[in-house]
């Protein structure tokens, strides 16, 4: 489970304050969607909870075990099992489908065999199955976000971490992803903390449902429909 | 007029004063190869060849390596003093080449055992190594800025910082740290003043020699074609291979830093400033130590008053037009006009590309004939000179800031009626103003340092003052050229200084 405890958040060369006392708290294999406006802070958690930022005050933990407190973080992100799907996708040029999607097995020195056998399955789990090879650029947008997926599921993380991986897509691609990402983690078991502004998408996604704004969450809404 | 046509009227301009003298001087060396032949047979010619290819491959190596080491510290990590360390770096490319290696010979003086060493292939490599390290420092710094953070944020969820650097970073940037690496080639490979100075043998050298000590003009044509050869190899791979491989990068709000530990920053930083302090403060000292006193100083100061105001107009007038002629190279470039953009882009790579004594040489020769000889009696022939190298250096910078300009920008203009010129005049041109004033510091400088063309070319009369402090080197006092040496370091450094200040002051406003 992760708690965030009271934590706030300034840069460090900003006075405004992004986070404002916030507390959560993300159940394992529990599906939580995160909206609100631009700049209400809702990137900045996700932000945290990766490691890539460190609270300005208050504390971050990981099943009970405290891993960044009072700007000091204790975790480097590749320690903390989480994945991260990004809103531009972030995926590097350099290497294709494939070697994208193994880069997290790789760092963990499985061997190749493991590793080939891995991506075939997850490349296939996200209906691309024969794309090994194909350079990104060379991708349509769902494409490149499937492997972007199968790039944070192959490493099987505890939480995956979603911002607003969809807003790029037309409204038909975005649903059946949406459905996909779904069956995923119901099929995989992993926390996923979701990252949009888009309401639809909110509810089809997440169980809970927060709705920040100005840096503090103003509802918390167990999603009925689910 | 249509764009295409100004387009071709354009390259037509800059094929006929820059890329014209060039072929001339291919077309004469045809039929002559028994010349260069010739030339070659002779021990020395040929040694001075394996010496240059070994120097450059060597500097280019070094430079390549350590800079891009350099670009990463600066450019990545959250050390102090980031700017006062690339400053001082980047003092040695704002002057003549040669100024560092006087530096050298006036510090170690001319026998003994380090002056043995400064007077050879170490000496030569140090000079040379401490003047282009900033060419790999700056590329590597300006790709970094133009990667998303997201993609070593992406890799830092599956591995440490070391990795995240040789897996992702250095290979996005591995397109620039070759591009950097060629560019050194070149550009020590054509660079003879240093080599000069601490009498090494270099190539260049050669061809200079034939022209200016023998006048044999036939024989630096020939001299001059192997380091042609070298250079349309280095274009050859720019336009087809790196090309392709340089990642077209929006600029972010924010790169990913690599925070290091306290001590570890003063370490990096102290050793930093021991290597620029070494490397760029030391030949100074040099000069310095040499002059004395503030009356050779001032002796130095009237002697060379003309040079040194011949120096300032010939910069400011050159980099005005070049400036102006570099907005509308990036401008056709940029628009991709069918064939003409890709020449143009072509011809100004392999003009600064070519080294400057070729280029110096092939502009003497197109220009001095019958009915056209009014450029090679006039200054005329230095501003080619300067147009055909620097040219470039603007021309690219613009249109980086081009890419950066959404293009929805000249689409909303287009559905008003804007054409072609009222594009370029209500919506490139107020959004450039920045970078054509950053434009304007790099011809002046880059202008204000020259010495290889200008020594070829210029008429009589007219000589600058890089010119004149190599022409002191042959009788003149060795503390008068200490402080022409000085005097040209600071003709230099003020602009440069002014300009940055300036910048800084808009910026914050």
């Amino acid at each position: 489970m992760i708690s965030i405890e009271d934590v706030y958040f300034n840069h460090l060369d900003e006075s405004k304050e992004i986070l404002k006392g916030l507390n959560l708290q993300i159940k394992s294999a529990q599906r939580v969607v995160i909206i609100g406006a631009s700049g209400s802070g809702k990137t900045t958690i996700l932000r945290l909870i990766a490691g890539f930022i460190a609270p300005t005050k208050g504390l971050i933990k990981f099943d009970e075990v405290i891993i960044a407190k009072d700007a000091k973080s204790y975790l480097p992100p590749y320690k903390r099992g989480i994945s991260m799907v990004f809103q531009d996708l972030a995926l590097w040029p350099h290497m294709n489908v494939e070697e994208n999607v193994a880069f997290g097995l790789k760092m963990k020195n499985i061997p190749k065999n493991q590793i080939n056998e891995d991506v075939k399955r997850y490349l296939s789990m996200v209906d691309l199955q024969n794309y090994n090879y194909k350079r990104i650029e060379n991708l349509s947008g769902g494409e490149q976000q499937r492997v972007a997926l199968a790039r944070a599921l192959i490493v099987k993380p505890k939480i995956v971490l979603m911002d607003e991986p969809l807003s790029s897509l037309d409204e038909d691609l975005n649903k059946q992803l949406r459905r996909k990402i779904v069956s995923l983690q119901k099929k995989l078991g992993f926390s996923l903390l979701y990252v949009t502004h888009n309401k639809e998408e909110a509810k089809e996604i997440g169980e809970r449902i927060i709705v920040m704004k100005d840096g503090v969450i103003r509802e918390k809404v167990e999603n009925v429909r689910l | 007029m249509s764009q295409k046509l100004f387009s071709w009227i354009v390259f037509t301009i800059i094929f006929f004063i820059c890329v014209s003298p060039v072929a001339v001087m291919v077309i004469e060396a045809i039929g002559k190869e028994d010349i260069l032949i010739q030339l070659l047979h002779s021990k020395e010619s040929l040694d001075s060849f394996f010496n240059s290819l070994i120097l450059s491959v060597f500097v280019s190596f070094m430079t390549t390596l350590i800079g891009t080491l350099v670009g990463l510290i600066l450019g990545k990590t959250n050390i102090s003093l980031k700017k006062a360390i690339l400053f001082l770096m980047l003092i040695p490319l704002l002057l003549p080449p040669y100024i560092l290696a006087l530096g050298w010979v006036d510090m170690l003086g001319v026998v003994g055992f380090f002056s043995e060493l400064l007077f050879g292939f170490l000496g030569v490599s140090l000079v040379l190594f401490t003047l282009y390290l900033p060419i790999p420092v700056l590329f590597v710094l300006f790709y970094l800025k133009h990667i998303n953070p997201h993609l070593e944020e992406a890799a830092y969820i599956y591995c440490d910082k070391k990795y995240v650097l040789s897996r992702v970073t250095i290979p996005l940037i591995l397109p620039s740290i070759i591009l950097s690496f060629l560019l050194v080639f070149i550009l020590s490979f054509g660079e003879y003043s240093v080599a000069n100075v601490l009498r090494y043998s270099v190539f260049p050298l050669e061809s200079f020699v034939q022209f200016s000590a023998f006048y044999n003009f036939d024989g630096a044509i020939m001299m001059a074609m192997p380091m042609l050869l070298i250079a349309l190899f280095v274009l050859f791979i720019e336009q087809f291979y790196l090309e392709k491989r340089i990642f077209k990068y929006k600029s972010f709000d924010y790169i990913h830093i690599f925070k290091l530990e306290n001590n570890q920053k003063i370490y990096i930083v102290a050793i930093m400033i021991f290597c620029a302090f070494f490397m760029v403060v030391v030949p100074f000292w040099g000069l310095f130590s040499k002059i004395g006193s503030v009356d050779i100083f001032l002796i130095a100061f009237v002697k060379c008053l003309d040079s040194l105001l011949h120096s300032l107009l010939f910069a400011s007038v050159s980099a005005t037009i070049l400036t102006f002629f570099a907005f509308i190279a990036a401008y056709i470039v940029y628009s991709k006009v069918f064939l003409v953009s890709k020449l143009i882009d072509m011809s100004l790579i392999f003009l600064f590309i070519v080294p400057s004594t070729v280029l110096g040489i092939a502009l003497i020769l197109f220009w001095n004939r019958p009915w056209i000889d009014f450029v090679y009696t006039s200054v005329l022939i230095v501003f080619f000179g300067y147009f055909a190298k620097y040219l470039f250096l603007g021309s690219k910078l613009i249109q980086h800031r081009f890419t950066q300009m959404p293009y929805s920008m000249v689409e909303a203009a287009m559905i008003f009626g804007a054409d072609w010129k009222k594009i370029l005049k209500y919506i490139f041109l107020p959004a450039s103003y920045k970078v054509l004033g950053v434009v304007f510091i790099v011809f002046y400088i880059f202008i204000l340092r020259e010495n290889t063309i200008t020594m070829l070319v210029y008429p009589p009369g007219y000589e600058t003052l890089p010119v004149y402090i190599v022409t002191q080197m042959a009788n003149g006092k060795e503390e008068i050229i200490a402080a022409l040496c000085i005097i040209m370091t600071l003709s230099a450094l003020i602009p440069f200084l002014l300009a940055m200040m300036l910048f800084r002051k808009k910026e914050r406003a």
